[in-house]
Parts: C-alpha cells; structure tokens; sequence
C-alpha cells in the first residue's frame, strides 16, 4: 500500500512537472491562445462551460459503458463457443483477427450510414472496437487448462457442462479480466471516434467527439483542451474501474493481481 | 481386484510403449510400478485409469471396464492439481461436489478427511498459501474423500524433498491401515517403493514389459524404524540390482 501512494505520488509529479513545461512553452513563444492556450485558459474553459461539459461526458461515457458492457456478454458467448472444438476455432478465429485489424475510423461511417446516427450507432462502433481483445483472451483461458485437471474432473464422471462451469470458465477469469482491461481502454476511442461521424445526437448536443469537432471548427481551442482532458480522465476511470474489479474477483488465489498489488 | 492381460499400447505408429502385459492385483495389495523412464509405467497407469485406451488387450476392474469402474476409483497425479479458486476444503469436496453427493454429506466428509490428513486448521485457505507438502496431503484428502477402492498414484510425492515424502509414505500407510484401498504406485524411489508395497513390478523400457516382480514382505505397520532394518535395506539393493538389470539390457 505504501508503494501504491508512491507511485501516485511520482504520476502527479509528472503532471506537474507538465503543467509547468506547457505554461513555460506558452510564454516562451508567446503563441496566440487559439493555437496552444495556457493551462489556465482551459481551467477556466473547464468552469464556463461546465453543464455542456459533463453533458457531453455523460453521453459518451453512457455509449464507451454501453459498447464495452455489451463486448464482454457478446465476447464471452463467442469465446465459449470457440471453446467447444478445434474446427469452429479453425473456421472462424481468421475472422475475429479481422475485426482487429479493419480501421475503425473506416467502418464507423458506414454503421452510421446503416444504423443512423445516434447513441445506438456509437454504441455499435466502441462495442466492435471491445470485441476482439475479449474473444482472443477469453478463448485462449478457457482452453488453456491443464490437462490433468481434466483428467481428474474426468476421473469422477464429470459431464461436460460441469467441466465447462467449474474448471473451463473460473480458469478464464483471469483472461476475461486481461481482455476487458485492453476493451476498457479502446472503449472510449471507440465512442469518440463514432461521434466525430455521428454529429449531434441529441438537438444541440453531442458526446466529446462531436464537442471536439465543434469547438476545432469554431476555434476554441481552450474548450477543445478541456474536452481532450474530458475524455482522457474518462479512459483512465475505465481503466482503474476495471482494475479494482479485478483485484475485487481474483486477489485471493491470482498470482497476477497479487503482484500488482504489491509492486 | 484389476487383471490386465495381453495388454499393448502404442500411439499411432510409433514403436509400441507397452507390449504384452499380463498382471495381476489382489484386493488390498499395494503394488508399486517402477522402471526407467520411457517404460510405460505412468501409461500403465492411464490405461487402469481408462484416461487412454489399450491398443489391444483387455483391462477389467472388479470385472468392469475401467471407465464404468471409476466411480470406485481415485487417481492422485503428480502435482497437487488443485484448483486455485478453491478453498482447501472446497477443493477436498470437490469429487464429491462432481458426483452430486448433497451439501450436508460433504460437509461431513470433508470435515472428516480434514483432520485425518492434518489440515483442518488450513480449510479456509488458498491453495497459493501452501507448501508443496501440504498442498500434496490436500490432493491426497481429495482422492481419498470419495472412498475410493482402488488409488492411483502418479509419482505423487516425487517433486518433494525427502524428509517430507518420507512423513507422507508413513501417512499414507496409516491412511491405508484405517480405509483398506489397494494401490498401484509409480515412482522412482527404489526406497520409496520398498517402504510402501507388498509388491514391486519393474519394467523394462522399449517396449515398456515387465521384467521382475518382487514380494516385499515387510510387516505392517511399517514406520521411520522399518526404513533402518536389515531387511529393508536388502530389499533396496534386491530392487536396485533388479533396476539395474533392466537399464543395461
């Protein structure tokens, strides 16, 4: 716990040390505010433009939450059906390696144009952004078991729905969490990237994607700061929320969330 | 109790592992398998177990075959095999959790078993919180919890240190004295094997055969002193000089 507030310590250090870095540049070159506005400039945006802020927080967080609740249910699915033989995994891994690789910012144009805009279709794009990572590491937990655990489960008579819900899936947790932590982060990317094509969702106002376009477009690039520190502090939340899930699920008997607790 | 008879076993068209087996186990005997590696004695055991198929030959099991005979039986592998996520004592129950036995019976058990293996005070730890020793004498209570007549034990104390292996021989022969199991046992442990069987087959390697079988007359119960008689240390060097045999051949 001690190191834990350490390295808390030496992050906000770093900020720090950012902050001052940044403010130094900007008197330094003496840039005008629309190209690089000094820290305080974007506090203040920050104030002013609280409500319109947290609204357009709101939303995406709601499509990022929404797309990566979904991953993990759909992901899990496919995953246990992957796990179930070696010639579905043969026919159809090639195709999850192809939602990893296809450019997101290529196909959210296209589900918009399906979909429609709105928080569905956003919601869509963070979900197919989530869903590999989920798949790949799901599976590979829920296969990776030991075979003599097997072999014992076997050794008394145990079906294949009980090999399935006591050894096959406890087993993957750990990987489920690994996957969810990569999908926790790209969740948001996958938000704001459909919202930089679904303009406004609701009359007047958008996710922090669309924010982002508009406040680029009129120039305020304070805001545009304010809503870039929006949606980075929003992926960090992710990020920790998952974390502390985790920890929550596995710290009894998990080597790895022992170790990130320690270190 | 298990009859084995001209049993082979080879894996596609590799050279056979095992050739021709004829033997025999009484119920109640305690029959080690020793040999050098690759002589087919852990597939031996496999093949009692049913986890593989002979290629040809027949294994019967109180005259079943052996996949309808492992509700009576118990297979002890060589690392503990614990489930991590599991409490000790959930891991003990957990057989008996897989063969629908009801909450209340297991509880029972397990509890039981608990004390009898020297654990009761750990029931509520993680498997991660255990020493090798320790977490050995759980997969041991595990085997033993559904009652088994017929253990199967796969070099299940050989990654110990010796000090530790030797207590958990002596246990396991208290075990033994108190719930009347037969054994068959794969080991490396020349000594091991005297101290435990009443009887000792050595195989010979490619093809894995058996190539002598000693009686191992000690008396019961056997404890630390027996290791130190005379007769002991002759039955070592009659199994060694057996071994050795076997190697140079």
């Amino acid at each position: 716990m001690k190191k834990y507030s350490v390295t808390v310590l030496n992050a906000l250090a770093v900020f720090a040390a950012l902050l001052l870095l940044w403010y130094g540049l900007d008197r330094l070159l003496r840039l005008p505010p629309y190209m690089l506005p000094t820290p305080l400039a974007v506090g203040r945006a920050v104030v002013a433009r609280f409500p319109s802020l947290l609204a357009s927080l709101a939303i995406t967080t709601e499509e990022a939450a929404g797309g990566l609740a979904a991953s993990i249910v759909v992901g899990l699915l496919i995953a246990l059906l992957f796990a179930q033989s070696r010639w579905i995994r043969r026919m159809l891994y090639p195709y999850t390696i192809l939602l990893q690789t296809v450019p997101i910012v290529a196909v959210a144009p296209l589900i918009l144009m399906w979909v429609g805009p709105g928080i569905l279709s956003v919601t869509l794009v963070a979900f197919i952004i989530c869903l590999a990572p989920i798949i790949a590491n799901t599976t590979q937990g829920l296969i990776s078991v030991e075979p003599n655990l097997i072999h014992l489960f076997l050794m008394h008579n145990a079906s294949r729905l009980q090999i399935l819900t006591r050894l096959r899936l406890p087993h993957a947790v750990p990987s489920l969490f690994v996957g969810i932590r990569i999908a926790a982060g790209i969740s948001v990317i996958g938000a704001i990237t459909g919202e930089l094509f679904a303009g406004s969702s609701r009359v007047g106002e958008g996710g922090l994607g669309y924010s982002i376009l508009y406040a680029s477009a009129q120039l305020q690039t304070d805001y545009l700061f304010a809503l870039v520190l929006a949606a980075t502090v929003l992926g960090f939340a992710f990020f920790f929320l998952v974390m502390f899930l985790e920890w929550y699920f596995l710290h009894n008997w998990h080597e790895s969330a022992r170790t990130m607790i320690d270190e | 109790m298990v009859s084995l008879s001209n049993l082979s076993k080879r894996y596609g068209s590799s050279p056979p592992v095992l050739r021709q087996i004829d033997l025999a186990i009484d119920k109640g005997e305690f029959v080690s398998l020793i040999g050098p590696s690759g002589c087919g004695k852990s597939t031996l055991l496999k093949l009692i177990s049913g986890l593989t198929n002979p290629s040809s030959g027949s294994i019967l099991i109180d005259g079943m075959t052996p996949v309808n005979a492992r509700k009576t039986m118990s297979y002890i592998f060589q690392d503990a095999t614990l489930l991590p996520w599991r409490t000790v004592a959930r891991n003990v129950g957990l057989g008996l959790e897989l063969e629908h036995v009801g909450r209340e019976v297991r509880k029972e058990k397990v509890q039981s078993l608990l004390e009898l293996v020297g654990l009761t005070h750990v029931a509520r730890a993680y498997p991660r919180q255990l020493s090798g020793g320790m977490k050995m004498r759980v997969s041991v209570a595990r085997a033993l919890a559904t009652t088994p007549h017929l253990l199967l034990m796969d070099e299940p104390f050989g990654a110990l240190d010796e000090m530790t292996r030797d207590r958990l021989n002596e246990e396991l022969l208290r075990l033994r004295a108190e719930q009347k199991w037969t054994a068959v046992f794969v080991t490396h442990s020349v000594s091991e094997a005297v101290f435990l069987s009443t009887r000792i087959v050595v195989l010979a390697p490619s093809p894995g055969r058996i190539a002598h079988q000693i009686a191992i007359d000690l008396p019961f119960p056997r404890t630390s002193i027996t290791r130190e008689s005379p007769q002991f240390e002759s039955l070592v060097t009659d199994v060694s000089r057996a071994l050795r045999g076997v190697h140079s051949a």
